[in-house]
């Protein structure tokens, strides 16, 4: 038993109707420690290879951190993974929201569900007791509606879900899972693989927290930090505006992300910044559970065209850059729409936007038509266009079923050399942060075993000089700024160890935004467990989830060859601050070899070595190391 | 100058004019509005990510922003 956990995993197998727990030792839980370290573990050794993404043999995994569910600001969020229908790897995504917090306190460190449901059903997770429930008259319903029908059916309020729309239904592999109807678990196609099992949704009820080994250290932590994160971090401007308050200053130095890429500068930026959205739609902040930054926007809005409930969230960075700036859109209310459909619907806002982007650009090159759209004029900047392939690509309509499973399923379909335009790297369209100004991003965009996936990598316009900014990577042996632009080998040293320090936070599965040092967090764990952790097994952890998910995306048939950015990125932008900067493609090629050394794997094939997963404690997972896999070739992903 | 960096700025504004000696740095500029330099500051000038050594000049257009990340 370790003190601070629930020292319990629930396990559903839908297929049986079965609901068991189980529990592991403490070397389980000192090993993977929780989050992503239990979806890294638990696909590799329990999943049968090069299984369909769709098949009742996929393992859905709701993964908390060891402090969830603890009163600590940050620590309410939750990690969710799977096989990805999107790219044929792993996914493994983190939400807000208090769905985990949840679920730590009805006595769970983690659910597993497995199987297929005979026909469409929901768990309730209340305290303690699981219950497989029928939801036949919720399939087809929005997450909005949802959350309401269970909550009557229930006679409960505040009930914290985890659900799926029409997206996630309908096997769209950019879905997302929703949780509290507008936090989104939402790279790599998680909803699908929800739908796929016929589980609409997840429901939890929890009150007992775990007895943490020293709960005064706890709360003289989350104090410490509840007086001092104003001071500490970002957190003033992501209490008054959320994220997006970046947009105009992006676009100056060429991080804000233009027309699929393909533009370095939006006249517009102003019109689509957080601090416009304040002005007019936005009707308050709200936070996770003990929270005090407050970062999420709550909009409301109704004019002649549409409206939007408050209770769908409002657009984050991610999503005002992805329908707006992306597709060449200026029209903030049609953004908050869209992001209100997506949320419904349940799409990662990411990649719905990165394809819809990429469809604007084929349909302006005449790769698509009216013909193929359906009549729809699906030029860059055509809101109404936009929210209307939303809805086809949920429902699976015409010029939608092409585009659901993403960009580069799409432009296999399209052909005509529309791949050309699918910006993705192993599937999964790139978060809005430009690489070809940050580099370092730019090199973990490509290794990154989830796709280009922006959380993964840390940002490498923070540590362009002196300050505090620098407190992050002083502690991992990078003590000097380094231009954005540079991508040397100790720019490469430094993503790496940067990419390993956020592993081990998707462990814990805390909030990047909460400003908890590497050390903090140990601390965190220390006083929770009563383990004498330190930051050495904290690096370690994310070594060894970066090489589970590498030996597992390697198994599923992936190769050094998916580890490269589109040939876009190799040219400049021809508008704004980037229009002299490329990605060098020699020099990345390099980078991508240095990262490879560098994490102990050939440097050749990128695959890790026995001695190296020996190293980490996981010589188990040496086994699925497909000698095929050494091989460099042009080896694609496993379609689902 | 924007976000919680907007309060260094000349009279709290988010856009100022200013009379600066020839040559000074962007460094040297922050530094004369009393901007805590420890904070973590990118800046744009004249269209393209600025470091702190880089020269100002007559007519330079200076954006002062916090760090963008995830989101």
């Amino acid at each position: 038993m370790v003190q601070g956990l629930a020292n319990k995993i629930l396990r559903v197998d839908l297929s049986n109707n079965r609901v068991w727990t189980e529990e592991q030792d403490e070397f389980f839980y000192r090993r993977y420690l929780g989050g992503a370290g239990f979806v890294s573990y638990y696909l590799l050794k329990e999943l049968k290879p090069r299984i369909d993404p769709h098949s009742p043999d996929n393992m859905l995994i709701f993964a908390n951190g060891p402090v969830t569910g603890m009163a600590i600001p940050g620590a309410s969020r939750l990690c969710v993974g799977a096989k990805s229908p999107l790219s044929g790897g792993i996914a493994k995504c983190e939400s807000g929201g208090a769905f985990g917090y949840e679920l730590k306190r009805a006595g769970f460190d983690a659910l597993l569900v497995q199987g297929k449901a005979a026909h469409p059903v929901y768990l309730w997770i209340n305290n303690g007791e699981v219950q497989i429930k029928d939801a036949s008259k919720l399939w087809g319903q929005n997450v909005l509606e949802t959350q309401d029908a269970i909550e009557a059916e229930l006679g409960e309020k505040r009930v914290r879900t985890a659900t799926i729309g029409a997206a996630g239904e309908n096997l769209a592999a950019i879905s997302a899972i929703m949780t509290d109807v507008r936090n989104a678990a939402g790279r790599g196609g998680l909803g699908a693989v929800m739908g796929s099992k016929n589980l609409k949704c997840v429901a939890v009820k929890g009150k007992t927290m775990p007895q943490a080994a020293d709960p005064e250290k706890l709360k003289e932590m989350a104090r410490w930090m509840n007086t001092h994160y104003m001071g500490l971090s970002n957190a003033g401007s992501l209490h008054e505006f959320g994220t997006g308050a970046g947009m105009v200053s992006g676009n100056a130095i060429g991080n804000l992300p233009v027309r699929n890429w393909s533009d370095g500068h939006f006249d517009d930026a102003a019109m689509i910044q957080a601090d416009t959205l304040k002005s007019t739609y936005s009707v308050g902040m709200e936070a996770c559970p003990a929270c005090q930054i407050r970062c999420k926007k709550v909009v409301e809005l109704e004019n002649e065209s549409y409206k939007v409930d408050r209770r769908n969230g409002g657009p984050e960075y991610e999503t005002l850059a992805a329908f707006g700036s992306f597709m060449g859109c200026n029209d903030l209310a049609a953004i908050c729409r869209a992001n209100e459909l997506a949320g419904l619907h349940s799409f990662d806002t990411i990649s719905l936007g990165g394809t819809i982007a990429f469809a604007m650009e084929c349909f302006e090159k005449g790769i698509l038509t009216l013909k193929d759209t359906g009549g729809i004029d699906l030029r860059f900047g055509n809101a109404a266009a936009m929210l209307e392939v939303i809805e086809l690509m949920a429902h699976r309509k015409g010029i939608g079923d092409i585009l659901a499973d993403g960009s580069r399923k799409a432009a296999q379909r399209i052909g005509r050399g529309a791949e050309e335009f699918a910006m993705q790297v192993k599937g999964v369209e790139f978060g809005m942060h430009e690489p070809r100004l940050k580099q370092g991003l730019g090199l973990i965009y490509s290794v990154a075993a989830t796709g280009a996936d922006h959380m993964t990598g840390a940002h490498d316009t923070s540590y362009t000089q002196e300050g505090r900014g620098m407190d992050g990577v002083r502690s991992l042996g990078s003590i000097e700024p380094m231009p954005a632009t540079d991508l040397s080998a100790a720019k490469v040293a430094r993503a790496k160890n940067l990419h390993l320090s956020r592993n081990f936070t998707d462990s814990m599965v805390t909030c990047l935004f909460s400003p908890w040092t590497l050390r903090q967090q140990v601390e965190l764990i220390r006083a929770l467990t009563g383990w004498d952790y330190t930051d050495f097994e904290a690096m370690r952890q994310g070594e060894r989830v970066a090489n589970l998910a590498r030996v597992f995306n390697l198994r599923e048939g992936l190769t050094a060859a998916d580890d490269q950015l589109p040939k876009r990125f190799f040219s400049p932008t021809p508008r704004g601050a980037l229009k002299n900067t490329a990605i060098d493609a020699e020099t990345m090629k390099r980078a991508i070899r240095s990262y490879y050394v560098l994490m102990g794997w050939d440097p050749v094939t990128g695959v890790p070595t026995q001695e190296k997963l020996e190293d980490l404690g996981i010589g188990w997972a040496a086994a699925s190391t497909d000698p095929a896999a050494k091989a460099v070739g042009t080896a694609e992903a496993v379609p689902a | 100058m924007h976000g919680p960096l907007q309060r260094f700025n000349k009279g709290g504004q988010r856009r100022a004019e200013l009379d600066v000696q020839d040559n000074l740095t962007v460094r040297d500029l922050l530094v004369s509005l009393g901007m805590d330099m420890d904070e973590p500051w990118n800046a744009g000038l004249d269209g393209t990510l600025a470091s702190p050594s880089d020269k100002l000049s007559d007519g330079s257009f200076l954006m002062v922003f916090p760090p963008i990340e995830g989101g």
